[in-house]
């Protein structure tokens, strides 16, 4: 399964729930975690992450 | 994935370096061939050792370090063994090398001396294990490394519980929907950091209520990580008492396999008895017909002597029968003699006559005179003659010696296959306790009421969090009112947050039922070219990726119904061939006695499917699971061939191409 498979159905849930601005922070949030997907991985992608929403919705 | 060469050294039965090379032709089919015990598993565990530096028995035991090193290796007190892939990924040469060195055969020092190293394109990784589980991640493993003695694993997709829970986790690695959850516990994760920082900021505001705030919300939020942590911990202890109670419980019926299997070793001792007996009076026979053997030598003598004897008895009848006669004449004369005299005076009545029979009478003396010598019929002509002929028909028959050849040829085919399956049965059945039933029924009851205890304990816990995210919620409202910027602004970062995590749980359940559509129908299809009986019409899949049978009229077939091992077998082939297909991690498919429980003609079907399983498949077959004729069902997809021998206790197994072992034959 590849990154435009995954997102094509993040986008239709989306797009069911009226969230057009999440929109791009979802593919960025999905392609985080297809680049990081081992447990030893998880810190360096919850700073990309927590660094993308603040930035998004956190006035930064 | 697809690997080109693999060198073993000192692993298992394999002392010193061995390889096995398929850089011929990478793609296609590998077959390697052994009998039992010669080292094909041991293979299939160098390889898995190499790339995760663990392996498990069949009883999902870790083999232990120090059980892993050649007992010549050992003798000789080289405590080292290695193994050294060669493969290509995404378009790099990669060797991946994995090594132990101990200076005792202790297993600490094995684990202390373990090196590992991956280059890519000759650059060296710094991270080479993550590098591995990016390529082929330990949980799926199982899928691409299949051991057609460990089906049960399989089987247990169709029940649940944990185990099935885990298999299910791994089929969903595979799918890739770990990338969703991922995203939900670091939303999670996240969320919680921001509340931190935004109870601070609170705190930062200054004033009592401010104060107090923060200082509750600090405190629900300490709680909350603390029933956090407690619930996993709970979770983390149900599942290994879970796992511990379907391991026991697999364990509990590989025994009642050991059960049937004890049966069977009689049943096949009792035939391999009963064919012997018969065998030997095969042989009896046979020693008897060449007992007899110069019979029939003689018969040709014996049809001219039979012949000749006829004669002389038809001889001697017809002087018998001249003999009777003239004596019966003779007495008539002698009647006519005393006629023609006088009864009282002897006076010559009629001299005439009388003459005429005293020359007649004469005569007739003369002749049987002649015939005395055959005074009765010649009894020991016929006598001779009937021996004779008995002596004929009691000669051996070349097809009587045919016959009985064929017929111990049977007998021998027979006990070929009966000796072979013993042999087979007695390898599974070494080392089997008569006492471990009633030990592990015990422990399976002392697991299941601790695992109630857990659940219980798991319960109350679950409880009170849900009270605290209610509480927590009064609490939100309160922080919406707070006129600083920074509370502001995190309390929108937070906010963002949820439904962000809802759309990644919600496309874990979306994503999660269109794979499964997916893989029942590619299973299905894949169902069609190997079941066995035309009435079983599909697959269905359920909520843990396990397959049951659905028949033309619609009726489901669950384990007890269609518990033939061999349709087991189909199953999980179905299912292994179908996430193969779905997944885009390329790996080679290696598969231990694929064959081992299905008949001749599933197994062919099976193999003519096999090389659409993967672009690489190696098979680890016995030669009575592939034979001659199998070579032809793959016929132009066999990229290479080897066998593994057993040499000597202290050579151990050699690997070499079958066709040099062919020639060496």
């Amino acid at each position: 399964m590849e990154y435009g498979d995954l997102l094509k159905i993040l986008k239709q849930i989306n797009s069911d729930i009226g969230r057009p601005d999440l929109g791009e922070t979802i593919g960025a949030i999905l392609a985080f975690e297809m680049a990081y997907p081992l447990q030893d991985d998880r810190l360096s992608c919850q700073e990309k992450i927590e660094h993308l929403i603040l930035q998004r919705f956190g006035g930064r | 994935m697809l690997i080109e060469k693999i060198n073993i050294t000192n692993f298992g039965p394999f002392y010193q370096e061995h390889e096995i090379d398929f850089s011929e032709k990478y793609k296609g089919v590998h077959v390697i061939r052994g009998g039992n015990g010669q080292g094909k598993t041991s293979l299939q565990r160098a390889i898995l050792w190499a790339l995760y530096g663990k392996v498990y028995d069949r009883k999902r035991q870790q083999i232990r370090e120090t059980s892993l090193l050649n007992q010549s290796a050992l003798k000789d007190g080289l405590y080292q063994l290695s193994v050294t892939i060669y493969f290509t990924h995404e378009g790099k040469n990669c060797i991946l090398f994995r090594q132990m060195t101990a200076k005792s055969h202790r297993e600490k020092s094995y684990e202390e001396g373990m090196i590992l190293t991956l280059t890519r394109d000759g650059e060296i990784s710094q991270d080479p294990q993550n590098e591995i589980e990016r390529i082929l991640p330990y949980e799926i493993s199982r899928f691409y490394f299949f051991d057609g003695e460990m089906l049960r694993d399989y089987e247990e997709l169709l029940e649940e519980n944990n185990r099935s829970k885990l298999l299910k986790n791994s089929i969903e690695i595979i799918l890739g929907v770990p990338y969703f959850r991922n995203a939900i516990d670091d939303l999670n994760f996240i969320k919680s950091r921001f509340e931190k920082r935004r109870n601070q900021a609170i705190k930062n505001c200054g004033g009592k209520s401010y104060e107090e705030l923060s200082s509750e919300l600090n405190t629900i939020a300490e709680t909350f990580d603390e029933k956090n942590r407690l619930i996993a911990a709970l979770q983390g202890q149900l599942a290994v008492i879970q796992e511990e109670i379907s391991s026991k419980k697999s364990e509990l019926a590989r025994l009642k396999d050991v059960k049937e299997m004890g049966e069977r070793r009689l049943e096949i001792e009792f035939k391999i008895k009963d064919e012997e007996k018969n065998r030997d009076e095969k042989l009896k026979n046979i020693r008897q017909l060449v007992a007899g053997l110069y019979k029939t030598l003689l018969i040709p003598i014996s049809e001219t002597v039979i012949l000749r004897l006829e004669e002389k008895a038809k001889s001697s009848y017809e002087k018998y029968n001249k003999k009777q006669k003239l004596l019966g004449k003779a007495e008539m004369l002698s009647k006519g003699i005393a006629e023609s005299k006088c009864r009282t005076c002897g006076t010559i009545l009629n001299k005439e006559k009388l003459e005429q029979f005293e020359h007649e009478i004469k005569l007739i003396d003369e002749e049987i005179e002649l015939l005395t010598e055959v005074p009765e019929p010649n009894l020991e002509y016929e006598h001779q003659k009937v021996r004779l002929e008995r002596m004929k028909n009691k000669a051996t028959n070349r097809t009587d010696f045919i016959n009985i050849n064929v017929e111990i040829n049977r007998i021998d085919s027979r006990l070929i296959q009966y000796k072979s399956e013993l042999a087979s049965l007695l390898q599974k059945l070494k080392d089997v306790d008569s006492e471990e039933p009633r030990i592990l029924l015990k422990e399976i009851e002392d697991r299941i009421s601790e695992e109630g205890r857990l659940q219980g304990g798991l319960k109350f816990q679950i409880e009170e969090f849900e009270e605290l995210r209610e509480y927590k919620g009064e609490l939100e409202g309160k922080i919406k009112s707070i006129p600083r910027k920074d509370v502001n602004e995190l309390n929108n970062a937070i906010e963002h947050i949820s439904p962000l995590t809802d759309i990644f749980e919600e496309a874990v359940s979306l994503y999660r039922d269109d794979r499964k559509q997916e893989i029942e129908n590619i299973a299905t299809s894949i169902f069609h070219k190997i079941r066995s009986k035309d009435e079983f019409d599909r697959l269905k899949i359920n909520d843990q990726f396990g397959l049951s049978i659905i028949t033309n009229n619609g009726t489901i077939l669950d384990r007890s119904e269609w518990r033939s091992s061999g349709e087991e077998q189909l199953v999980a082939l179905s299912l292994i061939g179908a996430l193969n297909k779905c997944t885009n991690i390329k790996s080679p498919v290696f598969m231990d006695t694929p064959f081992g429980r299905l008949d001749i003609q599933h197994g062919k079907r099976v193999l003519s499917y096999l090389p659409e399983l993967a672009d690489q498949l190696v098979l680890l077959v016995t030669d009575r699971e592939f034979k001659k004729e199998d070579e032809t069902i793959l016929s132009g997809k066999i990229s290479s061939d080897h066998s593994i021998i057993f040499k000597s206790e202290r050579e151990g197994s050699i690997i070499l191409k079958t066709s040099t072992l062919r020639d060496q034959l």
